[in-house]
């Protein structure tokens, strides 16, 4: 029964972290970020459930120099255009399938166990990354019923005013940008 | 103390104890992973590293895109 529903991608933690957060959005009330939430639960089931591994390639290697460009011509893009445009909206959408499509790659084969160290710095990050997530949704939860959106602040009601300024913005921009590298492992990569 | 004050205690702890783990870890002051080999590392399975794209994108999304909202 469990091999069956591993087979079938049911058993993935990331289905359901996304499928629960879609439920949330709902909650919440916002219909974009449902149907990001929702499609992000339906892209990780299909990989999960290994519905899209026939045609998965190596891993695709990009060079410095293009990669440095790219990224500057992003960090000028999103830091100085004002928000919540339809450029802006634009330009993040073109980045989605960019960003998939460099980690979109055939896997290596079965991970080695983790050492006591490895482990326990997962464990650490994992337990701090999961409290901030229910210490936000809690405030989030409270504001929506007291229906106010300062009495219980969420991370994206605090950060608003720094972000409406062109340096907050940049910041944001560039932190954003370096984590999202970080997450690729594309920079030096030969 | 206000409700307000407790719920930004909360954010700024978080982020302080990220800061300090990150650091700690980088010089080697505690016996834990440097924050690269572990990222490193959860990235081996291709539906890890997907949803982890999906969720760094949704952030800038959700700060550079969408308007704040309850």
């Amino acid at each position: 029964m469990l091999a069956k529903m591993r087979r079938w991608g049911i058993t993935n933690p990331w289905v359901w972290v996304f499928l629960i957060t879609t439920s949330l959005q709902i909650f919440r009330g916002s219909p974009i970020d449902t149907m990001i939430f929702g499609a992000s639960t339906i892209i990780t089931w299909l990989d999960a459930a290994g519905l899209v591994k026939k045609s998965l390639k190596e891993r695709p290697k990009l060079a410095n120099n293009l990669i440095a460009i790219v990224m500057v011509i992003l960090g000028i893009t999103l830091a100085f255009l004002p928000r919540h445009t339809y450029l802006h909206g634009v330009v993040m959408i073109s980045i989605l399938p960019v960003a998939l499509y460099l980690v979109w790659y055939r896997d290596r084969g079965s991970k080695e166990k983790a050492d006591p160290k490895m482990s326990r710095t997962k464990v650490i990050w994992v337990a701090l990354c999961v409290a901030l997530c229910l210490w936000e949704f809690a405030a989030n939860i409270m504001g929506q019923l007291e229906n106010n959106l300062y009495s219980h602040p969420t991370i994206s009601i605090l950060m608003d005013p720094f972000m409406d300024s062109t340096f907050g913005q940049s910041i944001f921009v560039a932190l954003w940008l370096l984590i999202g590298l970080g997450f690729l492992r594309i920079w030096g990569r030969k | 103390m206000s409700d307000t004050t407790v719920v930004i205690i909360g954010y700024v702890v978080a982020v302080v104890l990220g800061l300090a783990l990150w650091l700690l870890a980088k010089f080697e002051l505690v016996p834990l992973s440097k924050v690269g080999e572990m990222i490193e590392r959860i990235m081996h399975h291709r539906t890890t590293r997907i949803a982890i794209i999906l969720a760094w994108w949704w952030v800038g999304w959700h700060f550079l895109v969408n308007e704040v909202i309850r």
